[in-house]
């Protein structure tokens, strides 16, 4: 349940944050830009053993526990693995456990995993180091953002919350070094994601433990992925080099040996870098130059389920009538959005799960009125003269957005829009701690089933930043999880749905993002599946294209 | 010179022209959007063309020059009133008041101005108020120190010691007779405040702490059109160009002004 590009929390103290602050880079951007606009000098492809990679900020970590965002996830993903992995299609695939049963019930997942499996410094990886995972995870001495992530599992919840202390009642065991049994506390429809999360990977105790916080630094961290960490320049760098005792060997042969990740802040500034062949891919592409961009042979355009939305604090004076809201929503104009960011980044959409997921239904949600909007405005006896809209500053698409959606309040109910644009480790701290009236954020869906979407906003949900809680959605979510048939699941989250987006009106689906990628041409391979992720290890450079060193 | 600066005056008035009479002069409101013709080119309905709103960069420049001029004039004189009473209290009184004044200024000055200023709008808010104080707050430095070696030059001469041997009292002495000879000087300096103000606030808002948006300056609107610049250029130019003329003819001005007003430079 990433959020997007940045990081959530303050997890690493980061002594180079503000040597990199966006002002800084902004003007080391821009003369990078000029640099690059002036005197492009002709270069090869790039060195024959590295791929080169854009990252937007640096990762907040690298301690897979604690990670919540999708830029630290891009390092993690490909120096370690868990039980098991997403395809393409979304799909769970065999990773670590070559092979899974789950019990009649639905209860009980057995995990077996393959022989011979080993962590990168040679040690032997058992069932063992799942388990010592999780009881991780679950530890409120953690202070794991995505416990609850594993709460379905027996016991879980209560150790967590330090009512169960001891970890052997919980409902995970290990009967050998290959067998790991996950005991549930209920059937969950969509449980089968949940071992391919990061925050499900083994970790090296014995690790951890000798290093306390400096346990993710190259030469100390221990993985299992089919790359491993070497170095790691805070806010410059970061370079993962082939791991040897990946279990994968037919991928190890034709792996590309190492990869670069480059921290480049600024999406022209990378799309110059590109451009240069400096860098070989880029994601998070600047909207303006998409449609000149688009033309490019380079460019990869993929399915993303990510949805963008508006929140409403409701315990803010200000949005807390639920008419306010519906007026509120009812002035957005969704088509014009579409216009503005460009209909190559994104589709318009009212409604929250995105299509093609089980329970899509495009007509849920409120649909552009003005004239309604006006009239149940005039309708409300207090209320608000101006408001604060709050957006952060990864993107200029956010500021777009804002700058439209304030027009269409202006001149559909009269209201001041006022505008204010934040550093986003600033903003998501200000989100979770007093959230401004209005909002906007962005979420990325984690597994290919609504679920993702929908648990974001059930009560005490450390990312529902709306202050909404509703005890029918929640056990419509609830029920919903636990359901068996996809047409009871589906019609359960679409009443859930018409609670939060119709009735209640706790915040405002805006559109669908697209996935954009600048993929060199001498690697091929690169393909990503609807959550956004891609794999190292899968890629490859063109024979005929790599250049003589 | 003489036909730079007269080129320069004309720019000047031409400028103040437009920032006063910004409604009259734009053919859109600078919040006008309109989706249909985003981004469209320079054309004989958008003479600057238009931006990703389908805002009228013609009028958002037109309303940018008033948002733009107003701060940089206010500021300057603001920042040289302050400087001049400071710089004449410390020069006029001398000694250890005069110390303790000029350490304080000596402290301020170390200060990185972009750091202090981004700290002041922190507390100020992030608007024009806020731009205003904080350009303001660091502007005045200079003048003061120009300010009181002025006073500290006049302050001795014969025709104010004769002055005080009457019996005049500080406050006549101060604006009868000190402060009307330092003007000349604090004129020229007001003269390049007011570009380098023009510049502060564009490249506060170019780093997007300036004015909140739509209100269009001429640093917003640089800040807008600098990441399309591959793509349309005309978005970055014509700021861009603005910005440039502003700043060169404040200056010429200066140099115009400074050459008349400074004794031993007339007749050059």
């Amino acid at each position: 349940m990433f959020l997007e590009t940045g990081c959530a929390t303050n997890l690493i103290p980061s002594s180079g944050a503000d040597r990199n602050s966006p002002m800084k880079s902004k003007i080391l951007g821009s003369a990078l830009l000029l640099c690059f606009l002036s005197a492009c000098t002709k270069k090869g492809d790039g060195p024959t053993d590295t791929v080169r990679f854009r990252l937007p900020n640096d990762p907040p970590t690298a301690d897979w526990t604690l990670a919540t965002d999708n830029v630290s996830k891009e390092v993690m993903a490909n120096i370690h693995e868990g039980l098991l992995t997403q395809g393409y299609d979304g799909s769970a695939q065999p990773s670590m456990a070559e092979s899974w049963t789950i019990s009649p019930d639905g209860k009980t997942y057995t995990f077996k995993l393959r022989a011979g499996l080993e962590w990168s410094d040679g040690k032997p990886l058992t069932a063992q180091h799942f388990i010592d995972s999780w009881e991780r995870v679950l530890n409120p001495k953690t202070a794991c953002e995505y416990a609850y992530f594993i709460f379905d599992i027996v016991g879980a919840e209560d150790y967590q919350k330090g009512t169960l202390t001891d970890f052997s009642k919980v409902g995970v065991k290990a009967p050998d070094a290959t067998t790991l049994i996950v005991q549930l506390r209920k059937p969950v429809a969509y449980w089968i994601y949940v071992p391919s999360f990061w925050v499900t990977f083994p970790i090296r105790k014995d690790i951890v433990e000798k290093y306390g916080d400096k346990w993710t630094e190259p030469g100390k961290i221990v993985s299992a992925g089919p790359y491993v960490l070497k170095v790691w320049d805070h806010d410059s760098k970061i370079v993962i080099e082939k791991n040897d005792h990946y279990y994968d060997k037919k991928a190890l042969d034709g792996m590309i040996p190492k990869v670069e990740y480059r921290i480049v802040k600024d999406a022209a500034t990378a799309v110059a870098l590109f451009q240069n062949k400096t860098i070989d891919i880029v994601r998070d592409l600047p909207p303006v130059q998409v449609p000149s961009l688009s033309k490019l042979p380079e460019f990869v355009s993929s399915p993303y389920l990510r949805g963008y939305y508006y929140g409403f604090n409701v315990k803010d004076d200000r949005v807390k009538d639920v008419n306010v809201r519906r007026a509120l929503a009812m002035s957005i104009n969704r088509d014009e959005i579409v216009k503005v960011v460009g209909a190559a980044l994104i589709t318009a959409s009212k409604s929250w799960i995105p299509a093609p997921l089980l329970a899509f239904n495009k007509d849920r949600g409120i649909d552009f009125n003005p004239e309604q909007a006006k009239k149940i405005w005039a309708g409300i006896k207090d209320k608000p003269k101006v408001l604060e809209l709050w957006y952060d500053q990864t993107s200029e698409m956010h500021k777009l957005v804002a700058e439209n959606i304030q027009n269409h309040w202006k001149s559909t109910l009269g209201i001041d829009v006022q505008l204010t644009a934040q550093e986003w480790k600033v903003y998501l701290k200000t989100l979770s701690t007093k959230a401004p009236s209005v909002w906007r954020l962005g979420w990325g869906a984690d597994y290919p089933d609504p679920d993702t979407f929908m648990n974001l906003f059930v009560c005490g949900s450390g990312n529902n930043h709306t202050n909404w809680c509703n005890k029918d959605y929640d056990h419509l979510i609830s029920e919903a999880a636990a359901g068996t048939s996809p047409a009871d699941r589906a019609k359960k989250y679409d009443q859930a749905q018409k609670i939060v987006l119709e009735d209640e009106v706790a915040f405002v689906p805006l559109f669908t993002q697209t996935n954009m990628h600048l993929v060199s041409q001498r690697i091929m391979g690169f393909r990503v599946n609807p959550m956004g992720d891609f794999y190292f290890k899968n890629l490859r450079f063109r024979n005929d294209l790599v250049p003589a060193r | 010179m003489k036909f730079y600066a007269r080129g320069a005056l004309v720019f000047i008035f031409f400028l103040l022209l437009v920032a006063l009479l910004a409604p009259l002069i734009a053919p859109y409101g600078y919040d006008d959007q309109s989706v249909m013709t985003a981004y469209n080119l320079p054309s004989w309905h958008h003479w600057f063309g238009t931006d990703a709103l389908g805002r009228d960069l013609l009028s958002r420049l037109v309303y940018g020059c008033r948002v733009s001029i107003s701060i940089a004039l206010i500021t300057a004189f603001s920042s040289v009133f302050i400087g001049m009473i400071y710089g004449t209290i410390s020069g006029y009184a001398g000694g250890f008041i005069d110390l303790i004044m000029m350490r304080f200024v000596d402290i301020l000055y170390t200060l990185p101005t972009l750091i202090v200023m981004i700290l002041v709008m922190l507390v100020v808010g992030r608007d024009v108020r806020g731009i205003f104080v904080a350009l303001t707050i660091t502007g005045w430095l200079g003048t003061a120190r120009l300010m009181r070696a002025q006073v500290k030059n006049w302050k001795h001469r014969p025709f104010v010691e004769a002055a005080r041997a009457l019996g005049l009292g500080h406050t006549r002495l101060i604006f009868r007779h000190i402060v009307p000879n330092c003007v000349a000087p604090i004129i020229v300096e007001l003269s390049y405040q007011i570009p380098t103000n023009v510049l502060a606030e564009a490249f506060l808002s170019f780093l997007g702490i300036g004015v909140r948006p739509p209100t269009p300056s001429w640093g917003v609107l640089a800040e807008e059109g600098w990441r399309a610049l591959q793509v349309y250029p005309h978005l970055t130019i014509f700021p861009g160009v603005l910005i440039f003329l502003t700043m060169l003819s404040f200056n010429v001005l200066g140099d115009r002004l400074r050459d008349k007003l400074d004794p031993f430079l007339r007749g050059r």
